[in-house]
């Protein structure tokens, strides 16, 4: 099939797992019914929660795969994924002692705002990407190699860090950062969406209208340098973008894995490696599982659900091999 | 373009290249030889500022460092040795990012850059593969579509590290015909990188002898015939023979000569 007829299919399938997934939950939807009575428990059921949460899945799932791209294609690195560079460890170690400063507050545990959890993680990804930043370009002035050894490192020791919070903090709240290590949409609002999709609407454009750019980069930096690029500039550009991409997200949802590692693969071998049409595809393509996932994770065990990190790990693992395993054998 | 480098001086860890000079008029070729290690892959970095150095570097009387990345790969071009990625690009694909230095930040393909890139891909002999993927090459096709991807940028001066390198006789042939070919039609300057003397006997006007990063010698290619020096820097004794048909004598290793290898 020609290129453009499969991203119009891919575009098509990622917009249709939106309606799909609003209707399957612990409570079935009938979306027909919800839409002819605006004042029914259906309507508000849909309009309050299912809708708020399935747009966050959208959004989410696109941004970490286009973070995922932005990343791999600066450090020609087919393994990059969001959670390489440090920024989420940080982002946790933040919203992690925020969660264990509340038992300390007293009473207020239960009504701890989700806003200052929000705060700590957004604070902790910036300390995170200014200490790999300054780390990384310390080693290596104009490469990505320099920021990606020192996000790896600190990335460890972000992890330990949370580790020693949590065996700190109660019990209580141990559990409630286990938790959110996790990443869901469970607490999805009208409210946690501006900052995801502020943040989509800025980088998704700049990163298609950059593609040559990203191109040229994924040769290797002297090739690139040969051709014109400012490899410096980028660099700089890219990881600030990547990383406020991910703050931004991880702040709102917890860190979700396998989406920007595993949706630029399957772009890639869909489309081919350029990114022009790798960062739109890359980008539906993570919208479309995440918001597959999260159903399936509403669904498989309701009323109940599980935390829909684990089924994008749980079903990307295998088919990130099935993938890999098809595009080797073309 | 004529390209100037006086006093150029750089450092890397222990390592010093330099201070040496460069000169390479407009159109004219230049043969860096030395033994491994002796800092030609590095010289030819500095060259195009990809290493940062000491000294003056002017291209056609305008400081390297002044210029911007796409001016000056406008001006010069860099062929590394190898190469990271690159290779799920289509041929065609790949030669058309080539042409970056061209267009604006924001710009697509215009038909004018599709039409450098065929004609690139026609002179180098590559254009039959145009929609194969880059990783299906062999190493010398590669070789040639790299060097085509060099011409689409149509940078004034190449500078080409062991162009020849993992190709067979033939094909390090054909690139070499290819190079030549471009060099006399479109003016380009070109300074490479080889362990071949009679490849720079041949197709260069001039040489420049390395070696621990100094400057052994300087000057006309045929400098390389004149006493044993070359020999010395390699630690191979070298003799210079006619060829009945050949215009220049060839250097081939001296027979019943012992090698100079430091061992007894």
């Amino acid at each position: 099939m020609r290129v453009a007829p499969r991203m119009w299919l891919l575009a098509l399938g990622s917009v249709a797992t939106l309606p799909l997934a609003l209707s399957v939950g612990a409570l079935e939807v009938d979306l027909w019914q919800a839409l002819r009575q605006p004042n029914s428990a259906q309507a508000m059921l849909l309009w309050e929660l299912r809708l708020p949460r399935v747009l966050l899945g959208w959004v989410a799932g696109a941004v970490l795969a286009l973070a995922g791209s932005l990343l791999q294609a600066l450090f020609r690195n087919p393994l990059a994924s969001p959670y390489t560079l440090g920024i989420s460890s940080g982002a946790a170690l933040g919203a992690g002692c925020v969660l264990a400063a509340a038992s300390s507050w007293g009473g207020a545990v239960a009504q701890l705002p989700l806003g200052g959890v929000q705060a700590g993680a957004l604070v902790g990804a910036l300390m995170a990407g200014l200490l790999v930043w300054v780390l990384g370009r310390g080693a290596d002035r104009r490469g990505g190699g320099g920021l990606l050894l020192a996000g790896v490192a600190l990335n460890f020791t972000f992890s330990s860090l949370l580790l020693l919070v949590q065996v700190l903090a109660d019990p209580s709240q141990s559990l409630r950062i286990l938790r959110w290590l996790m990443g869901g949409l469970d607490a999805a609002a009208w409210g946690s969406l501006p900052l995801p999709v502020g943040l989509l609407l800025v980088a998704a454009p700049l990163s298609w209208l950059g593609a040559r750019q990203l191109d040229l980069l994924s040769l290797g930096e002297e090739s690139a340098h040969g051709r014109g690029l400012q490899v410096g500039r980028l660099t700089w550009l890219i990881f600030w973008v990547s990383s406020a991409l991910v703050a931004g997200l991880v702040a709102v949802t917890g860190p979700i894995g396998f989406v920007g590692l595993m949706a630029p693969h399957a772009a890639r071998l869909l489309l081919g490696p350029g990114h022009r049409r790798l960062i739109p595809a890359a980008s539906l393509m993570g919208a479309g599982f995440l918001v597959l996932c999260d159903a399936l994770a509403r669904w498989i065990i309701a009323p109940a659900e599980l935390p829909v990190g684990v089924i994008t790990a749980c079903l990307g693992g295998p088919l990130f091999l099935v993938v890999l395993l098809r595009g080797r054998r073309a | 373009m004529e390209l100037r480098a006086t006093r150029l001086h750089c450092r890397m860890g222990t390592f010093t290249l330099g201070p040496l000079d460069v000169h390479l008029p407009t159109g004219a070729s230049l043969a860096l030889v030395g033994p491994n290690g002796s800092g030609k892959s590095t010289l030819l970095r500095a060259l195009c500022g990809l290493l940062p150095s000491q000294g003056d570097l002017w291209l056609n009387g305008q400081a390297l460092a002044r210029m911007g990345a796409r001016e000056r790969a406008r001006a010069i071009c860099l062929l590394p040795q190898q190469e990271e990625g690159g290779g799920s690009f289509t041929v065609e694909d790949y030669v058309l990012l080539g042409r970056h230095a061209h267009m604006g930040l924001l710009e697509h393909y215009s038909a004018s850059d599709r039409a450098h890139a065929t004609e690139a891909m026609e002179r180098t002999g590559c254009a039959a593969w145009r929609a194969r993927r880059l990783d299906t090459l062999s190493g010398g096709e590669r070789q040639l579509v790299r060097l085509a991807a060099a011409l689409a940028q149509e940078a004034r001066i190449l500078l080409l590290d062991e162009p020849g390198t993992f190709l067979d006789p033939g094909q390090r042939r054909r690139l070499w015909r290819r190079l030549q070919e471009a060099r006399r039609d479109k003016g380009l300057g070109l300074i490479l990188v080889t362990h071949d003397l009679n490849e720079a006997l041949e197709g260069a006007d001039t040489v420049l002898a390395l070696d621990k990063g100094q400057v052994l010698r300087q000057g006309a290619a045929s400098l390389l015939l004149e006493g044993d020096w070359a020999g010395r820097l390699f630690g191979l004794p070298l003799q210079a023979v006619t060829v009945p048909g050949r215009a220049r004598p060839y250097l081939v290793e001296a027979s019943g000569s012992p090698l100079n290898d430091g061992r007894p």
